[in-house]
């Protein structure tokens, strides 16, 4: 295996970016990505307004529910619905920017364990919606499978630690494709200092003198 | 200023229910870019980044809280309101926090909310089981390896984050693909047309027609879920119990094995 920098070797200033190449490929497609997203954001009323140009017309409205076997208001559940579908949506976005964009291995996996709470919020809600068991089981067994891969990850997450003695995931970047670009370090300035002092103390009162003999005699406590 | 001019329009077209929900989630997708962009760590930054994000992110927000469905009263609104808030706010939190301890910190407080959520939507036992199992095992977890493993201080990559822009806008375009998805299964009822569909539907008599409809899953919940766990699902139980035990064997294999080879290679172990 390719040995790994070593902690000490290893500037404590240190800022990933990709190479200046792989930039001028990739923005032209960000922007227009986005273009096309709020264009096509844009768009939804006149999808809306006539449903029978769109081919998928088939959409559960409201009048659609009670033809299961619900309670037939439609309205209240429907709303409960969509509330609850659009935090999963913001959840689980949140946990793949995180997971996507931190460093830290530990904040990447909670920000796993986000989208997995996205998730079992959607689940729920249709669940709710349908008026089934079958979302709720579903999250049942999503937090069973989340206790398994907290455990597992957390052993490779220690393990990673002890090779390396950083939590970044960029220290193995030497496991990546061969085409792409190394990350390169960077200078970082100085933290501002705000944040690394913990609380402490104050010394209150005199140490008192201990008897070292009369605390070896001590077997049990 | 581009999202500035968005929300005065915005505040101008939010009287309307119906308004222009394609504009309002426009708006709400390109301001939680910005603001997520502006909040994640990337080293250098200016005094204002921060103000700037939050702003963004508060207009964000708004604009998604005005996306959202009317529910049954307005008390029921602002509970859901509320939690949903907590859990939004404190996800972001967590992944633009500087301080892994934080982050794990604000997760809980994301379980917090996303476990009134759950309560919400009906699901008594999962919103406790969110708080018991994840709060009180997993979180507790990530605290342990924390505490094993953070270096003293911040690190310096936990100060930088790799293409927070690219990110920001991929988490962007993905929740706008959701919720155009999510606002075309089920079209907006308006507000008028509530109480006169449900009568016309239904056969209720009308003082009926404005209380809150019971959940079918609210009668005997924790029993009847027991019951459908253990009966429908029990291979799918036993499953999962092979699956923890797989992973509690397979955790301990991976550590002793670590151990061993770094004992062979003369690395220093913990």
């Amino acid at each position: 295996m390719t040995p790994v920098t070593h902690p000490m070797s290893v500037t404590s200033t240190s800022l990933v970016s990709a190479s200046a190449g792989l930039r001028r490929r990739i923005w032209p497609a960000v922007a227009g990505c986005l273009t096309a997203m709020v264009a096509l954001l844009l768009a939804v009323p006149s999808h809306a307004a006539d449903t029978a140009a769109v081919p998928t017309a088939a959409v559960p409205t409201a009048t659609a529910v009670p033809s299961m076997d619900l309670a037939p208001d439609g309205v209240l559940q429907n709303g409960l619905l969509h509330n609850g579908l659009l935090v999963g949506a913001l959840l689980f976005a949140l946990g793949l920017v995180g997971i996507l964009t931190r460093r830290n291995m530990i904040v990447m996996f909670l920000s796993a364990e986000l989208m997995l709470q996205g998730v079992s919020v959607s689940l729920v809600s249709w669940s709710r919606y349908h008026g089934d068991w079958g979302g709720q089981m579903l999250v049942i067994f999503v937090l069973t499978v989340a206790a398994c891969e907290a455990a597992v990850a957390l052993v490779f997450v220690l393990q990673a630690f002890s090779r390396t003695g950083r939590l970044d995931a960029n220290a193995w970047q030497s496991l990546r494709e061969s085409v792409l670009p190394r990350t390169i370090d960077q200078a970082l300035p100085p933290l501002d200092g705000g944040v690394t002092h913990w609380p402490t103390l104050t010394p209150a009162g005199v140490e008192p003198a201990h008897d070292e003999e009369a605390l070896l005699e001590r077997e049990h406590v | 200023m581009l999202p500035s001019v968005f929300a005065t329009q915005l505040m101008a077209e939010a009287g309307s229910a119906a308004g222009r929900p394609g504009l309002l989630m426009a708006v709400a997708v390109t301001t939680a870019a910005a603001s997520l962009w502006l909040l994640l760590p990337k080293g250098l930054e200016h005094k204002l980044t921060r103000p700037a994000g939050f702003i963004l992110g508060a207009v964000a927000l708004a604009a998604f809280a005005l996306a959202g469905r009317r529910l049954g009263s307005i008390g029921e609104e602002a509970v859901f309101a509320l939690v949903a808030l907590v859990a939004v706010v404190s996800a972001t939190a967590t992944i633009v926090t500087r301080s892994p301890v934080y982050a794990a910190i604000w997760f809980a407080m994301t379980l917090a909310g996303v476990s009134g959520v759950l309560l919400i939507l009906g699901a008594q036992f999962l919103g406790v089981a969110t708080i018991v199992v994840y709060a009180g095992a997993i979180l507790v977890m990530f605290l342990f390896v924390l505490m094993l493993a953070q270096p003293s201080g911040l690190a310096s990559y936990d100060r930088v984050s790799s293409e927070p822009m690219l990110s920001a806008i991929a988490g962007a375009v993905l929740v706008g693909l959701l919720t155009i998805s999510i606002g075309r299964l089920s079209a907006p009822v308006p507000a008028d047309d509530v109480e006169a569909a449900a009568t016309a539907e239904s056969d209720a008599p009308a003082d009926s027609v404005t209380a809150v409809v019971p959940d079918p899953l609210f009668e005997n919940h924790v029993a009847r879920l027991g019951g459908e766990l253990f009966g429908r699902h029990l291979i799918a139980v036993e499953a999962a119990g092979v699956l923890l035990f797989v992973a509690l064997v397979g955790a301990i294999a991976v550590v002793t094995r670590g151990e061993a080879a770094a004992l062979a290679e003369g690395r220093p172990t913990r």
